[in-house]
């Protein structure tokens, strides 16, 4: 419709009988061209780590359909149910939408933080300000963040500013697999090439019910190929339906089946000979693995773990012999749930190496990849300065989580309470809530000494609670960025992340405040070389041209997808010392470790007063602690129970339904019981994600119990005294008591 | 509760709706405090309406209390207790629903568009002020119905829900002052199906 003259001076509110109350402007503009068309655009999810490609339909600027992209490796063409519904958390109404402040100095989850709305310019300036006045006065260590070590303009922000205190959850779920793979295999890989397994070995791993697609489309395909699948799980997992063969094994007992495993692979022989003679260091350190294996035997593993000695062998000899075999371990899974876990990978990395199907078809495998260059590599930055100042959480102990460059949740909180009270004057969190911290009323305890905090998240989490400055988050459907495959890569494919709709509200992305706390803090960093600030979108454009994809990111908008076409090369040289698989690793040793895995228990053992095992488990249709509040998902799985098995209800003398109290040395929460017989009699389970405090979510808000109120955090000394040298969170450790409320 | 003076929306509720419309949109007291005379300006009789006494009595007060107020109904990051978008209150609550198209094409009827394109069309304040556009512009009784039956009658949900979580005297009024608004332009109910159209028969 034309704009009428009227209505221009309306919109200045001159033509208005209300006068100046009824100016339309600045709230309204002159219309456009009307509703826009429907559109289709190529984009990736960003709810988990897969990154399925998906197509995303918009019609006049509201998202309203999505679905799985044709020919991407990550999804296979579909999405699963937290990647469909990802409308529901765009739209989510409780979405934090303007940059906020606190006006009330007591911090604590029950206080009213008093908040008041505030401009981008202001909160940037705030920061800056105090974060410069505590480097200034404390250095360096008094600075601490939590957050992903993403996007590549975020990590040299925090390397221009000298950050030496960051940690994120990447550590509590992959960092254990990634220090042993570097010393093992020769880095962290995603890949599992589950379609040519002939005998797939799954230690505790839900690998259907965690959904991601690209690893539950490979189980079905293997089996439709005719693998044979073993699971250990002391719940009856939807995995564990699926496979040929599920033993209930003890909790935190995986280890002991593994070690009796190899000891049956290498005293009979049965390892894949060409792959262990040419591409492992087995050989050279021949006789010291086979006396260090011999003590474990299936008959002591099978006292350790209830699974039965004749299985274990059995399972052994036909891992080695009826294989393409694989024993994949994954992230939070198996790397960080118990305190044997850093045992636990070492020992399923030599099986997957005795098998001889590391970088080989059916096998775990190296993503091939098509190089995208940092922002570093386009706009080479000033030496950044040494890192200087005492560690936080600790991990100066350990010399080989130190060397990875990542940090420990789980000892978080005894650092900022216990070890360096008041070291830590300012800090950041970056979608990070206290529920995924173990023991979280412990963790916010530990951040309320923290003088100056920020949180930059989508929702309204328990950490905002406690924050001093709020900035809201934009998601993945608000933004632009190249997205190559890492789950499902024998060839190179990268995909296209582009906004499909305008950032709601003020919502920014965290690249976008890299740049902009950057120029207030170290501007010398953020500058090209002809003395402008950089710009986010001419180095996106760059990585776009060198990657080779395309012209621009708007042309590689466009196409979507690029995928290259090359054989699969398995790799005859690998990235570890010598260039050869380790299965004894000296640098283990040289490095407060054992050079091969040794038994250890788990950190709790079930006693009088705490008899039961505590187990948690996140929900197919959900994110760790991020989903709760989608609307479409929260309908699918709305809050969590008390799950036992109908013996341990009988015992404690509780129905369906009724409530109970878990009460472990930590805490205690109260949930309704929910009875079944997928679980061993001697275990509790509990679903992640869920007691969010904040009564005004208005899906998630108030519904069920903390999961981690059970869970102990730990210190560093517990850490080196449990022989954890790859840093295992230890976030199923925990034993408990049940009773009917 | 305050009783309105003759002053409340006597001949000419366009300025209370714009009123009202702004005063959600932006929190500032400075700014509302110069939108309150403005519209004592036009409704004229300010003296003896209550309603306007309570709001001017109220931005006296401490201007931070208004901001914090504000943020904890609407936008607080805990959790805000009364969105003021439409569609957060139709049977599956969300932003950008079926109500942002709607007000959407309202306004695009018009000839005008949300300026923000990022933000949700069905805001509270939106609706109100744009109410005010349509009676300012004489828009035919039928056109006000349609609109009224769109995008205000949620109001009064919106009202008692606001009434219910804060002692703030600025808001206390804001929803009595709305809420008495949308009810008294209350279009007539639509008419009953036409004579001899059958009547719906209960299931067996």
């Amino acid at each position: 419709m034309a704009l009428t003259r009227r209505d221009l001076l309306k919109l200045a509110g001159a033509a208005s009988t209300s006068g100046p109350l009824g100016a339309l402007a600045p709230f309204f503009r002159p219309a456009g061209s009307g509703a826009a068309a429907e559109r289709k655009l190529v984009t990736c999810c960003g709810i988990c780590d897969s990154v399925c490609g998906m197509v995303a339909t918009v019609r006049d600027g509201v998202l309203t359909f999505l679905e799985g992209l044709e020919g991407d490796f990550s999804g296979g063409g579909g999405l699963c149910g937290k990647g469909a519904s990802g409308a529901g958390q765009l739209y989510d109404p409780d979405r934090l939408k303007y940059p906020m402040k606190r006006t009330n100095p007591n911090k604590g989850l029950e206080e009213d933080p008093g908040w008041v709305r505030i401009s981008w310019e202001e909160a940037l300036d705030t920061i800056a300000e105090k974060f410069r006045a505590a480097l200034e006065q404390f250095g360096q260590e008094s600075l601490l963040f939590v957050t992903r070590p993403a996007p590549d303009i975020w990590m040299r922000f925090m390397n221009a500013v000298g950050v030496v205190n960051r940690v994120d959850h990447l550590d509590e779920c992959y960092l254990t697999d990634r220090v042993i793979q570097r010393y093992t295999t020769g880095g962290k890989s995603w890949c599992n090439d589950f379609e040519n397994a002939k005998y797939i070995l799954l230690f505790g791993w839900d690998l259907l019910a965690k959904t991601k697609l690209v690893y539950a489309n490979g189980i079905v395909q293997a089996k439709d190929n005719g693998a044979k699948v073993v699971c250990f799980n002391p719940q009856y997992s939807a995995t564990a339906r699926f496979a040929d063969e599920w033993y209930p094994i003890r909790p935190g007992s995986d280890l002991a089946v593994a070690l009796a495993m190899i000891n049956v692979i290498v005293s009979e022989n049965l390892f894949n000979r060409e792959f262990v003679d040419q591409y492992t260091n087995f050989r050279q350190y021949e006789s010291q693995i086979r006396e260090h294996f011999k003590r474990y035997t299936p008959e002591w593993a099978a006292a350790e773990s209830d699974v039965p000695a004749d299985a274990i062998q059995r399972i052994a000899r036909e891992f080695a012999t009826r294989g393409p075999a694989i024993a994949p371990a994954h992230k939070k899974s198996l790397c960080a749930n118990y305190a044997n876990a850093t045992q636990l990978v070492h020992a399923i990395s030599i099986l997957n190496l005795l098998a001889g199907t590391i970088d080989r078809p059916g096998g775990r495998y190296f993503a091939r990849t098509i190089p995208i260059p940092t922002i570093d590599q386009i706009v080479p930055p000033p030496a950044y300065p040494a890192k200087r100042g005492r560690r936080v959480d600790g991990k100066d102990r350990l010399p080989l989580v130190l060397e990875d460059g990542g940090g420990l949740f789980s000892t978080l909180a005894d650092g900022l309470l216990n070890k360096y009270p008041g070291m830590i004057q300012a800090a950041f969190f970056n979608n990070y809530t206290i529920l995924g911290f173990p023991h979280p009323e412990r963790m916010a305890k530990a951040l309320a000494t923290i003088p100056f905090l920020v949180v930059m998240d989508f929702l309204p989490t328990d950490t905002a609670l406690l924050a001093d400055i709020v900035l809201p988050s934009s998601i993945y459907l608000e933004s632009n960025d190249l997205v190559p495959r890492e789950y499902s890569a024998k060839r190179p494919q990268v995909v296209v992340r582009q906004a499909v709709v305008p950032a709601m509200f003020e919502t920014r992305s965290i690249g976008w405040v890299a740049l902009e706390l950057g120029k207030r803090l170290a501007p010398d960093y953020f500058k090209n070389p002809d003395g402008t600030w950089i710009s986010l979108s001419a180095v996106l454009d760059e990585k776009v041209r060198r990657a080779g994809l395309a012209n621009s990111f708007a042309e590689f908008r466009e196409i979507g997808m690029v995928t290259r076409e090359q054989p699969f090369v398995p790799r005859t040289t690998f990235n570890v010392p010598g260039g050869k698989c380790q299965i004894y690793v000296p640098q283990f040793a040289e490095r407060g470790g054992e050079p091969l895995p040794v038994w250890r228990p788990k950190r709790e053992q079930p006693s009088p007063e705490y008899p039961y095992y505590y187990l948690t488990f996140i929900p197919a249709v959900h994110r760790r602690n991020t989903t709760q509040n989608n609307r479409i998902l929260n309908e699918m799985f709305p809050t969590n129970a008390a799950n036992m098995h109908p013996l341990l209800a009988t015992r404690i003398g509780v129905k369906e339904g009724q409530k109970v109290r878990i009460r472990s040395r930590v805490g205690a929460i109260e949930l309704p019981a929910h009875l079944t017989e997928t679980l061993r009699p001697d275990c509790v389970l509990v679903a992640h994600g869920f007691g969010h405090r904040s009564r005004y979510l208005n899906t998630a808000g108030g519904k069920g119990a903390r999961d981690s109120d059970l869970i102990p955090d730990q210190t560093i000394e517990e850490m080196v005294a449990a022989g954890n040298f790859a840093g295992a969170a230890s976030i199923m450790d925990a034993v408990v008591n049940v009773q009917a409320v | 509760m305050v009783e309105p003076g003759p002053g409340f929306a006597a001949s000419e509720p366009a300025p209370w709706f714009a009123f009202l419309g702004q005063a959600l949109l932006v929190p500032e007291t400075a700014r509302l405090a110069a939108l309150l005379e403005e519209l004592i300006k036009v409704i004229g009789r300010p003296e003896d309406d209550a309603l306007v006494a309570t709001f001017r009595q109220a931005l006296e007060g401490d201007p931070l209390e208004l901001e914090r107020e504000y943020v904890r109904l609407f936008l607080d990051p805990a959790g805000a207790p009364c969105p003021p978008w439409q569609s957060v209150y139709s049977e599956e609550p969300r932003l950008m629903g079926a109500a942002h198209e709607r007000a959407l094409a309202w306004y695009r009827a018009e000839g005008i568009e949300p300026a923000g394109e990022n933000e949700p069309a069905d805001h509270a304040g939106l609706l109100l002020l744009f109410f005010s556009h349509l009676l300012d512009g004489g828009a035919p009784a039928e056109r006000l119905a349609a609109f009224w039956r769109d995008h205000l009658e949620w109001i009064l949900r919106f009202c008692e829900l606001i009434e219910s979580e804060t002692t703030h005297p600025f808001y206390r009024a804001w929803a009595e002052a709305a809420a008495r608004l949308v009810r008294r332009m209350e279009p007539e109910p639509e008419a009953p199906p036409p004579a001899g159209f059958p009547a719906e028969q209960p299931l067996a």
